[in-house]
Protein backbone atom coordinates (compact mmCIF):
# COMPACT_ATOMS: atom_id res chain seq x y z
CA UNK A 1 0.00 0.00 0.00
CA UNK A 2 3.00 2.24 0.20
CA UNK A 3 2.64 3.22 -3.40
CA UNK A 4 -0.82 4.60 -2.87
CA UNK A 5 0.42 7.14 -0.43
CA UNK A 6 2.40 9.02 -3.01
CA UNK A 7 0.90 12.36 -3.93
CA UNK A 8 0.40 11.60 -7.58
CA UNK A 9 -2.00 8.79 -7.09
CA UNK A 10 -5.54 9.88 -7.44
CA UNK A 11 -7.20 9.24 -4.17
CA UNK A 12 -10.93 9.07 -4.32
CA UNK A 13 -13.08 9.22 -1.29
CA UNK A 14 -16.76 9.45 -0.70
CA UNK A 15 -18.09 12.78 0.35
CA UNK A 16 -21.50 14.09 1.17
CA UNK A 17 -20.73 17.74 0.65
CA UNK A 18 -23.01 19.77 -1.53
CA UNK A 19 -20.45 20.38 -4.21
CA UNK A 20 -19.56 16.76 -4.53
CA UNK A 21 -23.19 15.78 -4.60
CA UNK A 22 -23.64 18.09 -7.53
CA UNK A 23 -20.57 16.96 -9.38
CA UNK A 24 -21.11 14.85 -12.47
CA UNK A 25 -18.36 12.68 -11.14
CA UNK A 26 -20.60 11.64 -8.33
CA UNK A 27 -23.71 11.03 -10.32
CA UNK A 28 -24.27 7.44 -9.30
CA UNK A 29 -24.44 8.49 -5.68
CA UNK A 30 -25.86 11.94 -6.03
CA UNK A 31 -28.85 12.63 -3.91
CA UNK A 32 -29.81 15.63 -5.98
CA UNK A 33 -30.04 13.45 -9.03
CA UNK A 34 -32.58 11.14 -7.51
CA UNK A 35 -35.34 13.57 -8.17
CA UNK A 36 -37.67 12.56 -10.91
CA UNK A 37 -36.65 15.11 -13.48
CA UNK A 38 -32.98 14.53 -12.95
CA UNK A 39 -33.37 10.91 -13.87
CA UNK A 40 -33.89 11.85 -17.46
CA UNK A 41 -30.32 12.05 -18.62
CA UNK A 42 -26.89 13.13 -17.49
CA UNK A 43 -27.39 16.38 -19.36
CA UNK A 44 -30.56 17.03 -17.44
CA UNK A 45 -28.74 16.31 -14.24
CA UNK A 46 -26.14 18.90 -15.02
CA UNK A 47 -28.77 21.38 -16.05
CA UNK A 48 -30.94 21.04 -13.01
CA UNK A 49 -28.04 21.24 -10.63
CA UNK A 50 -26.19 23.97 -12.46
CA UNK A 51 -27.99 26.76 -10.65
CA UNK A 52 -26.33 25.59 -7.47
CA UNK A 53 -23.01 24.80 -9.06
CA UNK A 54 -22.30 28.35 -10.10
CA UNK A 55 -21.89 29.49 -6.52
CA UNK A 56 -19.40 27.01 -5.05
CA UNK A 57 -16.79 27.70 -7.72
CA UNK A 58 -14.02 28.61 -5.26
CA UNK A 59 -14.34 25.24 -3.68
CA UNK A 60 -10.60 24.76 -3.48
CA UNK A 61 -10.75 25.62 0.19
CA UNK A 62 -13.16 22.83 0.82
CA UNK A 63 -12.12 20.32 3.39
CA UNK A 64 -12.25 17.37 1.05
CA UNK A 65 -11.12 18.06 -2.49
CA UNK A 66 -11.45 14.49 -3.61
CA UNK A 67 -14.66 13.73 -5.33
CA UNK A 68 -15.96 10.26 -5.38
CA UNK A 69 -16.85 8.97 -8.77
CA UNK A 70 -16.25 5.37 -7.91
CA UNK A 71 -17.77 5.49 -4.48
CA UNK A 72 -20.95 3.71 -5.35
CA UNK A 73 -20.66 0.57 -7.46
CA UNK A 74 -23.52 0.79 -9.87
CA UNK A 75 -25.46 -2.35 -10.73
CA UNK A 76 -25.38 -1.43 -14.39
CA UNK A 77 -21.63 -1.38 -14.27
CA UNK A 78 -20.38 -4.82 -15.09
CA UNK A 79 -17.15 -4.06 -13.31
CA UNK A 80 -17.15 -0.95 -15.40
CA UNK A 81 -17.98 2.56 -14.45
CA UNK A 82 -20.82 4.16 -16.29
CA UNK A 83 -19.01 7.42 -16.83
CA UNK A 84 -15.36 6.51 -16.90
CA UNK A 85 -13.18 4.06 -18.74
CA UNK A 86 -9.68 3.27 -17.71
CA UNK A 87 -6.70 1.45 -19.14
CA UNK A 88 -2.99 1.09 -19.32
CA UNK A 89 -1.53 0.51 -15.90
CA UNK A 90 -4.45 2.16 -14.13
CA UNK A 91 -5.90 0.21 -11.26
CA UNK A 92 -9.31 1.01 -9.88
CA UNK A 93 -10.22 -0.20 -6.46
CA UNK A 94 -13.90 0.49 -6.10
CA UNK A 95 -14.71 2.72 -3.20
CA UNK A 96 -11.07 3.29 -2.35
CA UNK A 97 -8.78 4.78 -4.94
CA UNK A 98 -7.67 5.08 -8.52
CA UNK A 99 -4.02 4.47 -9.21
CA UNK A 100 -2.89 5.74 -12.58
CA UNK A 101 0.56 4.16 -12.52
CA UNK A 102 2.64 2.13 -10.13
CA UNK A 103 5.93 3.52 -8.92
CA UNK A 104 7.89 2.21 -11.86
CA UNK A 105 9.46 3.76 -14.92
CA UNK A 106 7.69 3.99 -18.26
CA UNK A 107 4.23 3.28 -16.97
CA UNK A 108 1.17 4.85 -18.49
CA UNK A 109 -2.35 4.82 -17.23
CA UNK A 110 -5.44 6.77 -18.11
CA UNK A 111 -8.99 7.59 -17.19
CA UNK A 112 -11.27 8.83 -19.93
CA UNK A 113 -14.72 10.18 -19.49
CA UNK A 114 -17.35 8.37 -21.49
CA UNK A 115 -19.46 11.49 -21.58
CA UNK A 116 -18.89 14.01 -24.32
CA UNK A 117 -18.22 17.52 -23.11
CA UNK A 118 -20.13 20.16 -25.00
CA UNK A 119 -17.57 22.94 -24.92
CA UNK A 120 -20.09 25.55 -25.98
CA UNK A 121 -22.18 25.00 -22.90
CA UNK A 122 -19.84 23.58 -20.33
CA UNK A 123 -16.59 24.89 -18.99
CA UNK A 124 -14.19 22.40 -17.50
CA UNK A 125 -12.47 23.21 -14.26
CA UNK A 126 -9.90 21.38 -12.29
CA UNK A 127 -10.10 21.18 -8.57
CA UNK A 128 -7.87 18.92 -6.61
CA UNK A 129 -7.45 15.86 -8.74
CA UNK A 130 -10.93 16.00 -10.10
CA UNK A 131 -12.26 17.55 -13.25
CA UNK A 132 -15.50 19.46 -13.03
CA UNK A 133 -17.88 20.53 -15.71
CA UNK A 134 -19.89 23.60 -14.97
CA UNK A 135 -22.61 25.04 -17.06
CA UNK A 136 -22.15 28.68 -17.80
CA UNK A 137 -24.98 31.10 -18.15
CA UNK A 138 -23.73 32.15 -21.56
CA UNK A 139 -21.07 30.79 -23.86
CA UNK A 140 -19.44 34.20 -24.03
CA UNK A 141 -18.24 33.68 -20.49
CA UNK A 142 -15.69 31.30 -21.94
CA UNK A 143 -13.63 34.05 -23.52
CA UNK A 144 -14.60 37.37 -22.02
CA UNK A 145 -13.58 39.22 -18.91
CA UNK A 146 -11.00 38.39 -16.36
CA UNK A 147 -12.42 34.94 -15.95
CA UNK A 148 -11.45 33.63 -19.34
CA UNK A 149 -11.21 29.92 -19.69
CA UNK A 150 -7.45 29.83 -20.02
CA UNK A 151 -6.77 32.12 -17.06
CA UNK A 152 -9.13 30.12 -14.94
CA UNK A 153 -7.46 26.97 -16.06
CA UNK A 154 -4.07 28.29 -15.11
CA UNK A 155 -5.27 29.35 -11.72
CA UNK A 156 -6.99 26.10 -11.03
CA UNK A 157 -4.10 24.13 -12.35
CA UNK A 158 -1.90 25.80 -9.78
CA UNK A 159 -4.42 24.96 -7.15
CA UNK A 160 -4.58 21.43 -8.40
CA UNK A 161 -0.90 20.83 -8.06
CA UNK A 162 -0.75 22.44 -4.65
CA UNK A 163 -3.63 20.30 -3.53
CA UNK A 164 -1.93 17.22 -4.86
CA UNK A 165 1.23 17.97 -2.98
CA UNK A 166 -0.73 18.80 0.12
CA UNK A 167 -2.77 15.64 -0.07
CA UNK A 168 0.40 13.63 -0.41
CA UNK A 169 1.60 14.77 2.95
CA UNK A 170 -1.84 14.42 4.39
CA UNK A 171 -2.17 10.85 3.26
CA UNK A 172 1.15 9.95 4.75
CA UNK A 173 0.00 11.03 8.14
CA UNK A 174 -2.81 8.55 8.10
CA UNK B 1 3.40 20.03 1.56
CA UNK B 2 4.84 16.87 0.17
CA UNK B 3 8.58 17.05 -0.02
CA UNK B 4 9.13 15.08 -3.18
CA UNK B 5 7.38 14.50 -6.42
CA UNK B 6 8.01 11.42 -8.48
CA UNK B 7 7.51 10.23 -12.00
CA UNK B 8 6.91 12.39 -15.04
CA UNK B 9 3.59 13.89 -14.12
CA UNK B 10 0.03 13.70 -15.28
CA UNK B 11 -2.29 15.60 -17.54
CA UNK B 12 -5.89 16.52 -18.07
CA UNK B 13 -7.11 16.26 -21.62
CA UNK B 14 -10.03 17.79 -23.42
CA UNK B 15 -9.78 16.32 -26.87
CA UNK B 16 -11.91 15.11 -29.71
CA UNK B 17 -10.45 11.62 -29.59
CA UNK B 18 -9.92 9.51 -26.55
CA UNK B 19 -7.99 6.44 -25.46
CA UNK B 20 -5.16 7.17 -27.90
CA UNK B 21 -2.12 5.88 -26.08
CA UNK B 22 1.10 7.75 -26.74
CA UNK B 23 4.13 9.51 -25.31
CA UNK B 24 2.44 12.67 -24.01
CA UNK B 25 1.53 11.67 -20.47
CA UNK B 26 -0.06 8.55 -21.85
CA UNK B 27 -1.93 10.29 -24.63
CA UNK B 28 -1.01 10.67 -28.25
CA UNK B 29 1.36 13.55 -29.00
CA UNK B 30 -0.78 14.84 -31.87
CA UNK B 31 -4.23 15.69 -30.64
CA UNK B 32 -7.20 17.94 -31.22
CA UNK B 33 -8.13 19.99 -28.20
CA UNK B 34 -6.53 21.17 -25.02
CA UNK B 35 -4.07 19.49 -22.70
CA UNK B 36 -3.18 20.63 -19.20
CA UNK B 37 0.09 19.09 -18.17
CA UNK B 38 1.39 18.70 -14.65
CA UNK B 39 5.03 18.08 -15.33
CA UNK B 40 7.14 16.95 -12.41
CA UNK B 41 10.30 16.04 -14.28
CA UNK B 42 12.55 18.47 -16.15
CA UNK B 43 13.95 16.81 -19.24
CA UNK B 44 16.11 19.78 -20.30
CA UNK B 45 17.19 23.04 -18.76
CA UNK B 46 14.46 25.64 -18.47
CA UNK B 47 14.28 29.14 -17.03
CA UNK B 48 11.45 27.96 -14.82
CA UNK B 49 11.35 25.59 -11.91
CA UNK B 50 9.52 22.34 -11.77
CA UNK B 51 6.88 21.10 -11.05
CA UNK B 52 5.40 23.10 -13.86
CA UNK B 53 1.87 23.32 -15.18
CA UNK B 54 1.60 23.89 -18.90
CA UNK B 55 -1.28 24.29 -21.29
CA UNK B 56 -1.27 23.40 -24.97
CA UNK B 57 -3.99 24.05 -27.49
CA UNK B 58 -3.71 21.90 -30.57
CA UNK B 59 -5.64 21.46 -33.79
CA UNK B 60 -3.88 18.30 -34.80
CA UNK B 61 -1.04 20.06 -36.62
CA UNK B 62 1.43 20.15 -33.75
CA UNK B 63 2.91 17.47 -31.59
CA UNK B 64 3.68 17.41 -27.89
CA UNK B 65 7.46 17.43 -27.59
CA UNK B 66 8.50 15.26 -24.72
CA UNK B 67 12.22 16.01 -24.94
CA UNK B 68 11.87 19.68 -24.03
CA UNK B 69 8.81 19.26 -21.80
CA UNK B 70 6.70 20.74 -24.59
CA UNK B 71 8.18 24.22 -24.17
CA UNK B 72 8.26 24.45 -27.95
CA UNK B 73 4.49 24.43 -28.21
CA UNK B 74 3.54 25.52 -24.73
CA UNK B 75 0.72 28.06 -24.75
CA UNK B 76 1.12 29.13 -21.16
CA UNK B 77 1.61 27.88 -17.68
CA UNK B 78 3.12 28.49 -14.32
CA UNK B 79 5.46 27.07 -11.77
CA UNK B 80 4.01 25.36 -8.78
Amino acid sequence: MGNFQKWRHVRVRSSSSLASACSPLAWPSTRACRTTRCRRSPCARIFFTSRILVLPLPRRNSADPFLSFFSTPTPDANLENRYWSFGGSTVVSTNKYVRLTPDRQSKRGWLWSKEVCNAKKEAPFIDGLSAFFFFLDSPSALTTGTSSLISRWTEWARTCMATALHSGSRLKRR
Amino acid sequence: MGKNVYGDGFAFWFTTEKEMTGPAFGNTAVFNGVGVFFDTFMNTKHPVSFPYVGVMVNDGTKAYTNDDDNFLNNNGGCEV
